[in-house]
């Protein structure tokens, strides 16, 4: 870090000087071997803009790893943020109330009617109601299966959805409850008839077991969401700008990223023979195979860990876990499936007393009774996990301490150590991306002297490079795989040593700026006082020039007097402010020289 | 040998020109006993130069030819007219000066122009403007023509005095001199030449002197607009200078109207016309005289 701070000292650059040290740097990378990979590079470039310009660069390290998983939790929040802003909008479309709606919406879901279909029907029912009449068709409709539209329009919608499912229920036959549901809800009543077979009852057990699940959301909360989901299309709008502008900056690189991808592509070769896109699309396939599988294997691991982890707490004297009775009885299920008998039993491949089968039946009831355990221990784990990253940022490299960062032996298990490794790989693709990214934008940069924005923007980027490659190389200590952790620190050390040498360059270009300004800022006092002399010279002493004179009755005379009678402008005044003039420019010239930033990072 | 006989023959003959002045001429017929000397011959006739005529006295005797036709016999020939001067003198040193006078002059530049106003135009009262338009812009590059009026004195003198020559030339007048005022007329120079003329069977030597004086109605005196590169400021010489609209003083590059105390003039008032006596001043009248008339 000590390092990294060096960067952020006074830098005056010209993009010149800049550019040619990112030219080095590609050179190095290209020796390093990096170029083999130039087109997943060119493709993460994009990426790597967009993540760094909006300041989510931490995240990404994070995100890599998660990637590599096979998940990731900002999709995860994504899809359920997306689902409860469309529960939000069926509620205001239906006028039932959150709480009974995600009830009903989950029972539709589970008796296999989707909820566009669920949202037509109700909406319908609603508006049929609203028009009813006693006496007209639907009043009638509504009668033949028991139900008063004067009652129904007493009620709340949720409470005439219940009583006309209790009606519909109420219907002996499955032909006459879908004739029913048709008239009432509409066409897409028909749909509903899965929904109306099992009653009110089952609704109502359903939206309670929901609830107790944590399923069901307040309405608050509801909002909460649905709030964020604005501010978030409002920064997905800002970032599609910002990206949108940058793309537009970029687009020579990225047509010239997209000729290499091509290439790229035509020239892939698979290991099974297969060339061209049909071989990345196997190389992918079995890329997301194996996410999947290390995901899987993950959970499963974790899962055993997180049980051995509470069956050890639930050990502890003094220290109660509030668990649920299906989570204790898991926990006892696997604490007795630890005993040391069931363990010998299970070592010897005898089990006389039937200890080891019994212990085995228990634990699979156990987890048979929280079919949704393994999902919590996965969400836990990753609350965990992220903590357990931001834990790692905050010790020192060697992960040895008191803050070691993962709390579950992850990191030491095969598929762990592979994760990290693939989190490292991809972590330092974004890297080097990221800097392939600043020196194509350096890259793009006119010749001569550059904007101070655009410098600063330079300076910004080498910045973020170095932000990245010092999380990278976190992310690889913390993984603890040695292979990864001196990659990313020779990584790190070449990023340093680039950043070095930038702000070498950078610091011998400002001082011959600098030089150069003081040169000009002196030719240009000199000017300036020469001028000031000059004006001020011709005063100071009695002028010594002929004086011409010529009888008022020559030509010569006569002009001299026409002259003084027209009151002309002396030439002296035009020079002097020409003079004047150019003392301005020279002054205003001497300003801009005064205003030239020493750009403090 | 002597001539003993004279008798005038005929015919006289008068010319007399409308517009020019008469001449009139007479012949006579000596007769001698030989070979006689001419001046014996015209003697015994008996008339000289600047005998009246016997019909028109106003007409003198101005030339005499003798001719010899054979030894006893002479023709004489005497020619009448009038002289220049009235009453002239034989004598050349004694005939008064001879005055002409002759036009001449050039353009020079209008600057100024009479103009009479109203009021005093029953006055005849004149004043002199600058010669502006209407818009009161300065005409420039007008001429007017300047009449000079040319003097020439021719006189006999005995002598020429050389150093009164080198005195006079180049010299003005002190006091008005021949209607024109102080400073207007201009010696520009005496010319002589030695001439010899025989008056009555004597020889004379003398000088024909000639002056030439030039009149100028302006006087010829130098005029100059008064200006100049410095100015006095409590007695100190200081380089003029203009001012700028934002105050800025900065040394002129023309030379600047002064006022006659040495300062610079304020911008807007006219500039002052200085007179410079070029040429020594003296009594033309004591020199030159005045013409007869």
């Amino acid at each position: 870090m000590a390092k990294s701070k060096a960067v952020s000292v006074a830098i005056t650059a010209t993009s010149s000087g800049l550019r040619s040290e990112v030219v080095r740097v590609n050179k190095l990378l290209d020796m390093m071997g990096a170029s083999a990979k130039k087109a997943a590079k060119d493709l993460g470039i994009l990426k790597t803009i967009e993540i760094g310009k909006i300041g989510f660069a931490g995240i990404s390290a994070g995100a890599d790893i998660i990637t590599g998983l096979g998940t990731s939790a900002l999709q995860m929040a994504s899809r359920v943020s997306t689902s409860v802003d469309s529960l939000n909008d069926l509620a205001i479309r239906t006028g039932i109330a959150l709480k009974p709606l995600q009830g009903f919406k989950l029972a539709a879901k589970l008796a296999g009617v989707d909820a566009e279909g669920f949202a037509i029907a109700v909406t319908r029912m609603a508006v049929n109601i609203g028009k009813a009449e006693p006496g007209d068709a639907f009043s009638k409709s509504l009668a033949a299966i028991g139900v008063s539209v004067t009652d129904l329009q007493g009620m709340n919608p949720e409470a005439q959805f219940a009583a006309i499912s209790k009606a519909i229920q109420n219907i002996p036959t499955a032909a006459g409850q879908a004739a029913a549901s048709v008239e009432i809800f509409g066409r897409a009543g028909a749909t509903l008839s899965p929904l109306f077979q099992k009653g009110a009852a089952s609704l109502d057990e359903l939206t309670a077991r929901a609830e107790r699940l944590g399923i069901i959301l307040q309405g608050d909360q509801v909002a909460n969401i649905a709030a964020m989901n604005d501010g978030f299309d409002l920064v997905s709008a800002t970032v599609d700008g910002i990206i949108g502008q940058i793309l537009g900056d970029l687009s020579p690189v990225v047509t010239k990223m997209l000729d290499d991808m091509l290439k790229f592509v035509e020239a892939f070769q698979g290991a099974g023979g297969a060339t061209g896109g049909t071989a990345i699309a196997q190389a992918i396939t079995d890329g997301i195979l194996a996410g999947v599988k290390f995901f899987l294997q993950g959970v499963q691991s974790l899962e055993k860990a997180f049980f051995d982890f509470l069956v050890g707490i639930d050990n502890l004297p003094g220290i109660s876990v509030n668990l649920s009775a299906q989570q204790k009885e898991l926990v006892n299920a696997r604490a007795e499936a630890q005993t040391p008998g069931v363990k010998q039993a299970k070592a010897r491949g005898v089990d006389d007393l039937g200890k080891a089968a019994a212990s085995d039946k228990r634990v699979a009831a156990a987890e048979a009774a929280m079919a949704n355990t393994g999902v919590q221990v996965a969400i836990e784990f990753i609350d965990q996990f992220t903590k357990g990253i931001e834990a790692a940022r905050l010790v020192p490299p060697s992960g040895a301490g008191p803050g070691a960062p993962f709390p579950l032996n992850f990191a030491d298990s095969p598929q762990g150590k592979a994760a990290a490794k693939a989190a490292a790989e991809s972590a330092k693709a974004a890297v080097k991306a990221s800097e392939d990214a600043a020196s194509r934008v350096a890259g793009l940069q006119p010749t001569g002297e550059k904007a101070r924005i655009t410098f600063l923007k330079d300076i910004a980027a080498v910045n973020v490079t170095i932000a990245d490659a010092e999380n990278n190389a976190a992310a690889a200590r913390k993984a603890g795989d040695a292979d990864a952790i001196k990659a990313a620190e020779d990584r790190l050390a070449l990023t340093y040593e680039q950043a070095g040498l930038a702000v070498e360059i950078a610091n011998t270009n400002r001082k011959e700026k600098e030089l150069a300004a003081v040169k000009t800022r002196n030719d240009l006092t000199k000017q300036a006082d020469e001028i000031k002399a000059g004006l001020q010279f011709d005063l100071a002493k009695p002028s010594r020039a002929a004086l011409v004179a010529n009888d008022v009755r020559t030509s010569a005379g006569a002009s001299q007097v026409a002259s003084f009678r027209r009151m002309e402008d002396d030439p002296a005044l035009d020079e002097a402010r020409a003079a004047t003039k150019k003392l301005e420019e020279i002054k205003q010239k001497l300003d801009a020289l005064n205003r030239e930033p020493v750009d403090m990072l | 040998m002597t001539a003993f006989l004279q008798r005038e023959i005929l015919p006289r003959s008068v010319t007399h020109k409308f517009g020019e002045s008469p001449t009139a001429e007479r012949r006579f017929v000596v007769s001698t006993d030989g070979e006689t000397a001419q001046q014996d011959v015209i003697a015994f006739v008996g008339i000289y130069h600047l005998s009246p005529h016997p019909e028109w006295p106003f007409l003198v005797l101005l030339s005499i030819t003798a001719t010899e036709t054979d030894p006893y016999h002479s023709e004489i020939t005497y020619s009448y007219g009038m002289t220049a001067q009235e009453n002239e003198d034989p004598n050349p040193l004694a005939r008064p000066d001879v005055w002409n006078f002759s036009a001449g002059g050039s353009n020079v530049p209008a600057a100024d122009f009479f103009e009479v106003e109203p009021f005093f135009k029953p006055f005849g009262w004149t004043e002199i403007q600058p010669l502006v338009n209407a818009a009161g812009d300065i005409f420039d590059g007008v001429t007017k023509t300047e009449a000079e009026l040319t003097a020439t004195i021719s006189g006999n003198r005995a002598n020429f005095d050389i150093a009164i020559a080198t005195e006079v030339t180049n010299s003005i007048n002190d006091a008005a001199y021949l209607g024109g005022a102080q400073y207007t007329w201009l010696c520009t120079g005496i010319s002589g030449v030695q001439a010899t003329e025989m008056v009555n069977d004597a020889e004379l030597r003398y000088w024909q002197v000639g002056v030439t004086l030039i009149y100028r109605q302006s006087t010829h005196l130098l005029k100059l607009a008064d200006c100049g590169f410095n100015f006095l400021e409590g007695g100190i010489k200081k380089r003029c200078f203009v001012v700028d609209a934002d105050g800025t003083k900065v040394a002129s590059a023309n030379p600047m109207p002064l006022a006659a105390n040495g300062s610079m003039l304020p911008v807007g008032q006219e500039v002052r016309i200085v007179e410079k006596r070029m040429h020594p001043a003296i009594n033309f009248q004591q020199y030159f005289g005045v013409p007869p008339f």
